[in-house]
């Protein structure tokens, strides 16, 4: 929770810096709002979609048949600066997003099952295209919580291990405005698709699982090293925001 | 372009961005694990066999309880597996892929593996051309011989009496090899009159031929392998089996004559430890005689320099067990003989018998000279037993010094409540002890043989039995059940032990520093709990999961 509560702030700074966005940005060939803020630019975005990441990782094996993670993706961002630069408008956002996955497979006839929440501060850079939407890049540093679980039968209880873990994603991707698409400066909500491809970093750990027993317990009891764990990999996004 | 290129491309780039590409889930954690496998002692260590991974684990004892684990690759399809005698080396046949589809596949093999002073694991690897299923082990270390016997491999098309000698002394060489280096395995296919190789027996360095001084020719050392097959007993001259290009061809003792249809089986022999002797003993299944052989010279021109002169001696029943016994009258066979409550004693030259009435009707024999009598003696002491018939008739100790004179004297009975089921030697310091189990298996004890005591120990539950390889201590454990006890064996004090999981087996092997007590629970990915040996405390105890899970 310590860790968590920087980034709680972050966002709540975020959400109460005055916004200094161009005024007539526009996109080439359409009319600049007259006097008004461009909200398909200085906006609030809260989005939820689906991650899929690629790890090749082995210690990712016993966990997973294919390589393969699924995640559930959120994020929340709000626009902080905004104008143009060389003719093109840019503008930069930041907020928080949570992604969360679990995976399960048979470890050599074993339940073996890995959980993962993500938790970034996205720093964003945007550039736009009017009505189109806009491309962005993306620096994503922040946390992951992972939980490894096996379960054997000549084990006391399952043996687990559970760890905060810096996490990183780099990407690239596009926004497109779905609707409304007109009327830049009036303050409504509009529906965004998106999607990203990079890649998402996790810290290595090394998975020394062990019993998950009271620590009254007499017993001495050993554990399971499952090698190590790196999390790390080529990721793909689809999501769907809406902006204010 | 249509959807599943894009697809393609889409993993493809995936993948490309990803560190270390697309490599897959390892096989390795798609085998599940069968850990109701027994595990194999060695004296530092016990060795796993995980099949399905095609590795044997070797796990070694370590500071605090712990377990150090060394895994090492075997051959395809394990078959069987034997330990050697001194605890060093464990020899393990793997049938291959067979039939082989392709040049990756692999080919039947044994794997070598030891574990040295340092409690380090190393692996040899020896590759056969057909898959056989049993191993007989060379109690000098020197030979192993790989063979069909009882034992089925996947092979559509087998020859039973084939025969695969490893020279362990040497490294593996392929067929047909050179005099300088000659190949190694060897595959031979004995003579058959209609049997196959049922028991492999390695004799002690002999000087063959016996009586050559006599003969006029020179007798060289050399190590026999004795194979009995259901009708017959093969000759096979160990040191000239790996000869190039022609190795001396084995000698076949034919038992059955071709008079009739009555089949005779061999049921056991024993050689001579004599080196000069040149004498081997058979008993039969169904035969009351006792079939004496010596290799003397052979005659010239023959490819061997031995040959086997036979002498039938009628015991008058079908022996039980068999000895050479050195008595006051000199070296004889002895023979037990259950039906009718006597052992006989067979001069091997002239067939003269004597016999000697038992007690009872004691069916096995162990000589325990060194012990009771001491290594200086000039004749011997056996321990008489019956197991099997269910009768209390406790043991006797044979004092072969006065046999033929008072026969009757030789016979000292120490009598136990129960019938005998087993009896385990105990290593040295305490090899004058014995350890039998009794039948209800509740009930064993331990015989003194220098003190003629038989003291007696009670589990509550039927009980397995491990003697400790340093010969200090007895492990009783409830098979299937958690209730384990170390029985000091200079004091005969238990000490109680448990468990979580329930054992299947246990090993007392050296750790550094000390010794080890390792409870094998036979579920899941195979767990342990390890006891310090020399001071066993529940306490102390450390219980080990998942032995067979870990990254690979």
């Amino acid at each position: 929770m310590k860790t968590i509560l920087p980034l709680l702030m972050l966002l709540a700074m975020t959400s109460s810096a005055s916004v200094a966005l161009a005024q007539s940005a526009t996109a080439q060939g359409e009319a600049a709002p007259s006097g008004g803020v461009d909200h398909r630019e200085a906006m609030w975005r809260v989005g939820m979609g689906y991650r899929g990441s690629f790890v090749t990782n082995a210690g990712y094996n016993p966990f997973s048949r294919d390589d393969y993670f699924s995640q559930f993706s959120s994020e929340a961002t709000r626009a902080l600066w905004g104008g143009a630069i060389g003719g093109l408008h840019v503008s930069f956002a930041t907020g928080i997003a949570w992604d969360y996955g679990e995976s399960s497979a048979s470890a050599r006839g074993d339940a073996a099952s890995l959980s993962m929440h993500r938790l970034t501060v996205p720093l964003e850079g945007r550039m736009h295209f009017g009505s189109w939407g806009y491309a962005f890049v993306r620096l994503a540093p922040g946390v992951a919580y992972q939980r490894a679980k096996v379960e054997d039968a000549s084990s006391p209880s399952p043996l687990f291990k559970e760890r905060w873990l810096f996490a990183s994603d780099a990407s690239a991707g596009y926004a497109w405005l779905v609707w409304p698409r007109e009327q830049p400066s009036e303050t409504k909500a509009r529906l965004w698709l998106q999607s990203d491809v990079g890649y998402g970093l996790v810290a290595a750990e090394h998975l020394s699982l062990a019993p998950d027993l009271p620590s009254s317990d007499p017993r001495r009891v050993a554990g399971v090293d499952l090698g190590t764990l790196a999390m790390q990999g080529a990721f793909f996004r689809v999501m769907a925001a809406a902006s204010f | 372009m249509n959807s599943s290129r894009l697809g393609f491309f889409g993993v493809a780039a995936a993948c490309a961005l990803s560190a270390g590409g697309c490599a897959g889930r390892s096989p390795y954690w798609d085998q599940p694990i069968d850990a109701s496998g027994t595990p194999y002692a060695l004296a530092r260590g016990v060795v796993v066999v995980d099949d399905a991974d095609h590795r044997a684990v070797v796990l070694t004892g370590a500071t605090d309880q712990g377990l150090s684990r060394q895994a090492l690759s075997i051959g395809h399809h394990f078959a069987s597996a034997a330990s050697s005698p001194d605890g060093s080396t464990l020899f393990v046949l793997s049938a291959g892929d067979w039939p082989r589809q392709s040049q990756s596949d692999e080919l039947p093999s044994l794997t070598v593996i030891a574990v040295d002073g340092g409690f380090h694991a190393t692996e040899t690897r020896y590759t056969m051309s057909e898959p056989l299923a049993n191993l007989a082990i060379d109690s000098q270390g020197k030979y192993v011989v790989a063979y069909q016997g009882s034992g089925s491999t996947a092979s559509f098309a087998q020859n039973p009496n084939e025969v695969v000698i490893f020279d362990l002394t040497r490294p593996a060489s392929l067929s047909p090899g050179s005099t300088a280096n000659p190949p190694n395995p060897v595959a031979r296919t004995i003579r058959s009159f209609g049997g196959s190789p049922q028991r492999l027996t390695f004799s002690p360095t002999l000087n063959l031929p016996a009586n050559a001084a006599a003969a006029g020719v020179t007798a060289t050392p050399r190590r026999l392998l004795a194979i009995e097959t259901q009708l017959d007993v093969t000759l096979l001259d160990l040191d000239h089996a790996f000869d190039v290009p022609t190795p001396r061809p084995e000698i076949t003792v034919r038992l059955t004559s071709g008079a009739n249809a009555q089949t005779v089986s061999p049921a056991g022999l024993v050689i001579d430890s004599n080196p000069d002797d040149g004498r081997i003993a058979l008993r039969t299944q169904n035969d009351s005689n006792v079939y004496t052989l010596q290799l003397l010279p052979s005659a010239a021109g023959s490819p061997n320099d031995f040959n086997p002169s036979i002498n039938l001696t009628d015991v008058g029943g079908i022996p039980s067990d068999i000895a050479f016994v050195r008595t006051d009258q000199g070296l004889r066979v002895a023979a037990l003989v259950p039906t009718t409550s006597a052992a006989v004693l067979v001069e091997p030259d002239t067939s003269a018998t004597t016999k000697v009435a038992l007690p009872s009707a004691y069916s096995n024999l162990s000589l325990v000279t060194n012990v009771v009598a001491g290594p200086t003696s000039n004749t011997d002491v056996a321990l008489l037993w019956n197991t099997g018939s269910g009768v209390a008739s406790g043991v006797a100790l044979w004092a072969l010094g006065v046999t033929v004179g008072q026969p009757y004297r030789s016979i000292e009975v120490l009598q136990i409540s129960d019938a005998i089921r087993d009896v385990s030697d105990v290593p040295s310091p305490n090899d004058r002890l014995k350890i039998l189990q009794t039948m209800n298996g509740g009930d064993f004890f331990v015989l003194d043989l220098v003190q003629r005591t038989a003291a007696p120990l009670h589990t509550t539950s039927a009980a397995s039995l491990a003697v400790a390889p340093d010969g200090q201590r007895l492990w009783a454990f409830a098979d299937g059940g958690t209730d384990l006890a170390s029985i000091d064996l200079a004091t005969l004090n238990p000490i109680p032990l448990t468990t979580n999981l329930p054992i299947s087996a246990v090993f007392d092997v050296a750790r550094p520093g000390g010794r080890a007590l390792i409870a094998v629970h036979a579920r899941g990915a195979l767990g342990a709990t390890v006891f310090d040996a020399l001071n066993p405390d529940t306490a102390t105890s450390r219980w080990i999961p998942a032995l067979l899970l870990e990254g690979p």
